[in-house]
């Protein structure tokens, strides 16, 4: 039954990717012709139109620049495609140049109050990420309810990423993440109350000085991990680790952490003093179009403990984990912001003395902008546990959460 | 029959091959010369093709833009001559691209050619190898100057061999090396040199509905000339998925067997 869930789940996932690649291959042959007669009559607008809108949807904001410079060169007093030029070398990361733009449609005196308000948040956002030292993060508070023990309370969780230009000419960063979560359940017993907080820092390097090519972010972690007063599993952790990403191209990304660790548990009645870790993760990004991302992530992790009494005991996990996830284009819904919407399917294998267990957890989540940087998400996952003791003596677990929550994006 | 043939071979001899166009003015204000190899000086007007080797020359008042058939762009400033001395575009989207800048600043914005390798801006001082990039090169007061707008990376080889790089957007090169982010000031001189002063009133006009005029400023980050991008989220799926599982009763795995 489980494989099938997995299957199931993970071929829901691949319905996520649209036939994005047919219509890539139309629009790449269709931006060849309007380029061939652009050659021959480069000032005609219908062709510079047609050029920048398969550009555009095609990925390369650079082709789209270049031809509203062109046109800007035969309209100067457009202030329309000025904001047009602008925002495309804001998608070409070339913020100066972008806020240079957005400066002279700003002092042109001719937008409209909504061309007004939308280079004004460009132009702050441009400003922010040309910064030396930028920040993002989200606070989300919400509601959990697990269906089949019938436990539900309130949750907080919050996330940010802090970015410092260490100013070389390849853009070198301290990349630093910190992230909490905490959850207490409805009820005078709490048992499962508990609270987590993870730190990461390292410096992003850019391994062959080109601004998309592979980089590496060498990074030490640490994590608490509080639980109810009297549960007894307190621990804290910390690990050192290296994340490598790379875009191949447009499409595939690949990326992998290497870590390695140990975690201390703290209470003092358990059997266990800790235990040490190595962690290899592996995966593949591959992006049909823009706005639609999958990705497949293989685990391999093995655990040594360290008893009070007795040897040390051996856990090794395999996994592998499908997600993705699309967002929608604003004019589609009419709404603040893009909405999206995402899926998973996770399979964990654990080795240990004698017992495997299966994992397999599948779930989906949607996140709606009520506001441009304000949210509310839902998402349902569910999780089957199938323990094999040997002998044939098996157990099976099942259990389904539900969560709904107000998030902010800063 | 074979007399027919001798004389169509004649003739073939006798009629000068015309040189290929390898791009045409896209814009010219008020006009650019152009010198074909061997031929007299010609003004280049809109649609005009120009062909390998050609001198471009921009006016005290004059600037221009002009179209490569890979679809690269350069934008000449007053005062500017380059002689466009290499360009290979083979049918299968190999080649490469060169031109001499003897004096004046111009704006690159890449094409196919220099996405698989460096396009070259050679200065009387330097070579500045630009790939998959967007830059603008001056050459003034003896010295060359390099900014890289966006895509890659920017290479700039002094005549004495030294060559730096950058992969910063709006990072800036000389041939005393690696200069720091461009200063606004000075990018808004460059800018206002090649394009002209921005000019505001006449009504606005349509933008071209190139569909990239968002309403909001995109939470992602930047896109690479060849649509590479960094996904600042590549390693949180554990976490999204991690936050759910917080949620599960502790006697999941410990409880009832």
């Amino acid at each position: 039954m489980f494989r099938h869930s997995f299957l199931a789940a993970a071929a829901s996932l691949a319905l996520l990717a649209p036939p994005a690649l047919a219509q890539t291959a139309d629009a790449a042959a269709q931006r060849q012709a309007v380029f061939q007669q652009l050659l021959s009559d480069p000032s005609n607008r219908q062709l510079m139109r047609d050029y920048a809108r398969l550009s555009v949807q095609m990925r390369d904001f650079e082709a789209a620049a270049a031809t509203l410079e062109r046109l800007l060169d035969l309209e100067p007093t457009n202030v329309a495609a000025r904001v047009e030029l602008a925002i495309a070398y804001f998608s070409l990361g070339s913020y100066a140049v972008a806020e240079y733009h957005l400066a002279a449609a700003a002092a042109s005196g001719t937008l409209s109050p909504a061309q007004a308000a939308q280079v004004a948040r460009y132009r702050q956002e441009a400003q922010e990420r040309g910064d030396s030292s930028a920040y993002s993060g989200r606070l989300e508070v919400g509601y959990a309810y697990s269906s089949e023990a019938g436990e539900s309370g309130p949750f907080v969780n919050a996330a940010i990423d802090w970015r410092i230009d260490l100013g070389d000419a390849n853009a070198t960063q301290w990349v630093t993440e910190a992230a909490y979560a905490g959850y207490a359940p409805d009820g005078e017993f709490t048992f499962n109350e508990r609270q987590t907080f993870r730190l990461r820092t390292g410096p992003e390097f850019r391994l062959q000085s080109d601004a998309y090519g592979p980089r590496l972010q060498p990074y030490v972690e640490l994590n608490w991990f509080d639980g109810a007063e009297f549960s007894g599993r307190d621990a804290r952790a910390w690990e050192f680790g290296v994340a490598y990403q790379n875009p191949l191209n447009a499409r595939v990304t690949v990326y992998g952490d290497f870590s390695a660790g140990h975690t201390e548990f703290l209470g003092d009645f358990l059997f266990v003093r800790g235990f040490d870790f190595q962690e290899v993760e592996l995966g593949a990004t591959y992006r049909p179009s823009r706005d639609t991302r999958l990705r497949a992530t293989a685990l391999w992790r093995a655990e040594e403990t360290e008893e009070f009494f007795g040897p040390p005991v051996e856990t090794t996990i395999t996994g592998l984990r499908l997600s993705g996830q699309h967002a929608f284009e604003q004019d589609f819904l009419d709404v603040p912001n893009r909405w999206i919407v995402g899926a998973f399917a996770d399979r964990r294998l654990t080795a240990q003395d004698g017992l495997d267990v299966t994992d397999d957890t599948y779930g989906a989540w949607l996140r709606a902008f009520v506001y441009e940087d304000v949210y509310l998400e839902l998402s349902a996952a569910r999780l089957m546990s199938e323990s094999d003791f040997g002998f044939g003596f098996v157990t099976e677990r099942q259990e389904t959460i539900m969560t709904v929550q107000l998030g902010w994006e800063f | 029959m074979k007399i027919a043939a001798l004389f169509t071979a004649v003739a073939l001899l006798a009629t000068p091959l015309a040189a290929q166009n390898i791009g045409t003015v896209a814009s010219s204000e008020p006009t650019l010369r152009g010198t074909p190899p061997g031929s007299a000086t010609r003004t280049l007007g809109l649609g005009t093709g120009v062909v390998q080797d050609e001198t471009v020359a921009s006016s005290a008042s004059g600037r221009g833009q002009i179209l490569f058939a890979d679809e690269t762009t350069l934008s000449l400033a007053p005062n500017t001559t380059i002689v466009l001395d290499r360009f290979v575009f083979n049918p299968d989207g190999s080649g490469q691209m060169g031109l001499q800048m003897t004096t004046g600043a111009l704006r690159f914005i890449g094409g196919t050619l220099s996405r698989a390798q460096e396009a070259t801006v050679t200065t009387p001082t330097a070579t500045i190898g630009i790939r998959g990039s967007s830059a603008l090169v001056l050459y003034q007061n003896g010295g060359s100057i390099a900014v890289f707008l966006a895509g890659e990376r920017l290479c700039l080889t002094s005549s004495g061999g030294r060559r730096v790089c950058t992969s910063r957007q709006g990072g800036v090169l000389t041939e005393a090396g690696y200069q720091g982010r461009v200063n606004p000031d000075f990018l808004a001189q460059v800018l206002n040199l090649i394009d002209g002063a921005p000019r505001g009133g006449g009504g606005g006009g349509a933008g071209l509905g190139s569909g990239i005029d968002n309403p909001n400023p995109s939470d992602r980050g930047p896109v690479s000339t060849t649509g590479e991008e960094f996904d600042p989220e590549i390693f949180d799926d554990d976490f999204v998925i991690d936050d759910l599982l917080e949620f599960l009763p502790s006697d999941f795995y410990f409880g009832e067997f």
